[in-house]
């Protein structure tokens, strides 16, 4: 191929042949920012005001600023609590946040996360809606299903902690690959699931490996990220 | 409470009756999502910057029924396939050619919904289907794509000229593909070749049939992606197109390694020869001359890599055709008769 070609085309190089059912997980041709169309799963009662909650500084609020008329972000490096007074937000987010903190406070999950957790449904606006991220963050290296499976780091689930914080709903979605670029955002309920697997037999032929997984209840094992939807 | 994608498909009545309100949060699965929405206001080069996301939505076992393509309310390629699909999926011919289709925009968003098609991708069945039965499924999906083509014609307002001339088309994109590096050795005898043709019979080509946009449900071929319907008028632009992916696709090896669609032709095996036999039949059945097919071939291999480089398509994508067109440009200035090797006798 003749060098000046190859030099027009070869800054967008994305590899749309690459699918993430293949035989190892494969970077999907995402752009930065995708990350954020979970907000079109969320079901607000208002889109005005959101709070973005992070260690040292904020990653979401250009994308943020897109949905909501005032994006505020506070570090909970130095404490859970929150410095706002009670029903300020229609959102607040913890995109990658909390295993960063548990690790960094070494208690239990949660004796780090449940006061967090009370703090954010008190911020909230009834009809507000809390986004906690955990699992992968970024693009995971490359490895095998089995690997990933057996060796790499669950995402934390705080399901049961955001329910005992007095949220009455925890919509649950798994993510694929990860948070910043999911090329999948799957509720966590066994239809969904299943359905994503007919979907992907459909396009690329059936893989036993992914049918087992999710029939096993290993769905885990497919999706390195997860993301909670907690409604006020 | 709804979410915002919720209350949007609220205002689409389904075929079913229903609203596209009407699904719970677990029948709203988000996939294919390579960018966001709002859309950035552009990523210079970034030829996927304005593709936003799909949604699956399942029906209460879980069995998906209806696929959304939601991107930017500015990405006019999207607009243009949800109308053209919306007038051609209300045709009773083309009732089992392309699935219902509805769209709405708003300042944020544009969202596409069509009826899922539960089926296999032709791509994944080309290469496990016999001889035989992929000549069959080509003739059936070729005469689906000149269904959906002619009625496109009878239905839009858009004056059509009559003829077109295969050089006027390809010289444009011959400009293009010389000032990007494609060595003029290789181009020069493709023009030649272009000019020597008479005049063809301009028809309106779905643009993109190839075997990622075909799916088949185990009795009808449907038919995907109309974005770029009525783009290119070449006769046989959308038969090459097909037999080209295919033949690529039934001759893939493990290695990874791709020939050139010019090679797997001139090998003259059985596949070389049925495919041969469908470019004659497709080319009767529209009244081109074999001198005529050949000048729209080299038409299409100039317009569909000029196409590519124009979209800023994938390096990956834009080599094969570089390389297609390099070798069939080689070969006819070495005096290879393309006829001989894609029309044969």
């Amino acid at each position: 191929m003749p060098r000046k070609v190859t030099s027009l085309v070869k800054h967008i190089d994305v590899d749309l042949a690459s699918r993430p059912d293949g035989p190892a997980i494969t970077t999907p041709p995402t752009t930065p920012g995708s990350g954020s169309n979970w907000l079109w799963l969320a079901e607000l009662a208002q889109w005005t005001t959101t709070l973005e909650l992070d260690l040292e500084r904020s990653r979401l609020g250009s994308v943020l600023q897109r949905h909501f008329a005032e994006v505020r972000f506070h570090s909970v490096e130095a404490g859970t609590g929150l410095p706002f007074s009670s029903g300020l937000f229609d959102c607040v987010t913890l995109n990658g946040v909390i295993e960063r903190l548990v690790s960094a406070r070494k208690r239990s999950p949660a004796a780090v996360l449940q006061p967090l957790f009370d703090e954010c449904r008190r911020v909230l606006r009834p009809g507000g809606c809390l986004f906690v991220g955990t699992g992968h963050l970024d693009l995971p290296r490359r490895q095998s299903r089995w690997q990933a499976l057996l060796g790499s780091r669950r995402p934390l689930v705080v399901d049961r902690l955001l329910r005992a914080a007095g949220f009455h709903a925890v919509h649950v979605y798994l993510v694929e690959p990860c948070l910043d670029r999911p090329y999948a955002i799957i509720p966590a309920t066994r239809r969904s699931l299943v359905a994503r697997e007919r979907a992907l037999a459909n396009g690329a032929g059936p893989n036993l490996r992914r049918m087992i997984a999710v029939r096993l209840g290993l769905a885990h094992a497919l999706y390195p990220a997860r993301i909670g939807l907690a409604y006020a | 409470m709804k979410s915002r994608l919720q209350a949007l498909l609220q205002d689409i009545h389904l075929p079913d009756g229903r609203t596209g309100g009407a699904f719970d949060w677990d029948q709203i699965m988000i996939v294919e999502n390579i960018g966001r929405v709002p859309a950035p206001v552009s990523i210079a080069g970034d030829f996927l910057w304005n593709r936003g996301f799909k949604v699956l939505l399942l029906d209460r076992a879980g069995v998906p029924v209806y696929i959304c393509k939601c991107r930017a309310p500015s990405d006019v390629w999207l607009r243009r396939e949800t109308e053209i699909r919306a007038l051609l999926c209300a045709d009773l011919r083309l009732k089992y050619v392309i699935p219902w289709t509805s769209g709405i925009r708003t300042d944020e968003i544009q969202l596409q919904i069509s009826r899922y098609v539960d089926g296999s991708l032709y791509d994944t069945l080309v290469p496990t289907l016999s001889l035989a039965g992929w000549v069959a499924s080509i003739r059936s999906i070729l005469q689906g794509a000149n269904l959906a083509c002619t009625t496109y014609e009878e239905l839009s307002d858009t004056e059509y000229g009559k003829t077109l001339h295969t050089l006027d088309v390809a010289e444009p994109f011959l400009k293009d593909l010389a000032s990007a590096g494609v060595s003029r050795s290789a181009l020069e005898p493709i023009e030649d070749c272009l000019r020597r043709t008479t005049p063809v019979r301009a028809m309106v080509q779905h643009g993109d049939l190839w075997p990622r946009n075909i799916i088949h449900d185990g009795e009808s071929w449907w038919l995907l992606d109309f974005e770029y319907l009525g783009e290119t008028r070449v006769p046989l632009y959308d038969v090459y197109q097909l037999l080209r992916t295919c033949v690529l696709l039934r001759h893939r090896q493990p290695s990874g390694a791709e020939p050139t669609w010019f090679d797997c032709m001139s090998s003259g095996d059985p596949l070389a020869l049925s495919t041969r036999e469908l470019v004659r039949s497709a080319a009767a059945s529209l009244g081109v001359q074999a001198d005529q097919a050949m000048g729209c071939l080299a038409c299409y291999l100039v317009e569909i890599t000029g196409r590519l480089l124009r979209r800023r398509a994938p390096a990956k994508f834009c080599r094969s055709f570089v390389t297609e067109l390099e070798h069939v440009g080689t070969a006819i200035k070495k005096g290879v008769d393309l006829e001989a090797v894609f029309w044969g006798n």
